[in-house]
């Protein structure tokens, strides 16, 4: 399925009413310790519809640069960053690994409903984000997720990759 | 305080998560359940009634226990999920795998 696109001017929260942006070391406590800060952030004691998604997204994105971007090596570094706009965050994540290749369609990626254990990022990208976009090498992510109440989509993961421009 | 509480009464077990059940929790979690299994426990509830996050890796590990439990003909269920986690656990189609109770109030 072609992705919807949206205007350049949508698209980018210009200017940012709020951004947070964080290095880490590639290891999973630091993930821990980031997405609750990412918590902490997007509620300011404000808790809002945007958080559960945003902050499951970051989870997934942070995830996958350990544990496939750096190969939990914690000598390596990845960098979250996010733009709280009027209508969408923007959520960046980025790893210092090789890539990988997005154009190529996995096969071992679990479906809705399946009994596999792993795989399932790409469900919840589909599930929770409007656009999802890697860079040409693929150690990059950024996904747009809307600040408005999440209505029921597509049970299946739609192919939101696209080169950024 | 413990990131989870598990206990056990014959064939009956019990996980109640006293935080999130998401990925640096999972190596830990994975031992004590598979201690609880070996010791022969079939029945198998989750408590999420303090989970505020459920990422991929804490699926992933519900479905692993679901799954060894149906290999031993147990059954386990999950309960007290907050409404978020109860719609992320019906967009991914695993309520009914899962056994999950409607969202906790």
């Amino acid at each position: 399925m072609k992705p919807r696109q949206l205007k350049p001017s949508r698209l980018n929260p210009s200017p940012p009413a709020r951004a947070l942006s964080v290095q880490i070391s590639a290891s999973m406590e630091e993930v821990e310790s980031l997405c609750l800060r990412i918590r902490g952030f997007l509620e300011n004691g404000n808790p809002s519809l945007v958080s559960f998604p945003v902050e499951l997204l970051a989870r997934e994105c942070l995830n996958n640069a350990v544990l496939h971007g750096s190969r939990s090596d914690a000598g390596k570094k990845i960098e979250l960053r996010l733009w709280v706009g009027r209508v969408w965050v923007r959520l960046q994540v980025s790893d210092e690994g090789q890539g990988f290749d997005w154009r190529k369609p996995r096969s071992e990626g679990a479906d809705t409903g399946s009994d596999a254990t792993s795989g399932r990022g790409l469900l919840l990208y589909a599930a929770y984000a409007h656009r999802v976009q890697f860079n040409r090498i693929g150690n990059r992510i950024t996904l747009w997720i809307p600040k408005k109440k999440q209505t029921e989509k597509s049970q299946s993961p739609k192919n939101q990759s696209g080169k950024e421009g | 305080m413990p990131a989870f509480v598990i206990e056990q009464n014959g064939q009956q077990g019990s996980v109640r998560l006293t935080g999130d059940l998401t990925a640096v929790l999972i190596p830990e979690l994975q031992a004590g359940l598979k201690e609880l299994l070996n010791k022969g426990a079939t029945e198998l509830e989750f408590d999420l009634a303090s989970t505020a996050m459920l990422d991929s890796s804490g699926m992933g590990l519900l479905i692993a226990a679901a799954n060894s439990l149906s290999l031993s003909g147990g059954k386990m269920r999950v309960t007290n999920v907050r409404p978020e986690i109860f719609r992320l656990l019906q967009s991914m189609r695993l309520t009914s795998r899962l056994n999950v109770n409607g969202p906790a109030k």
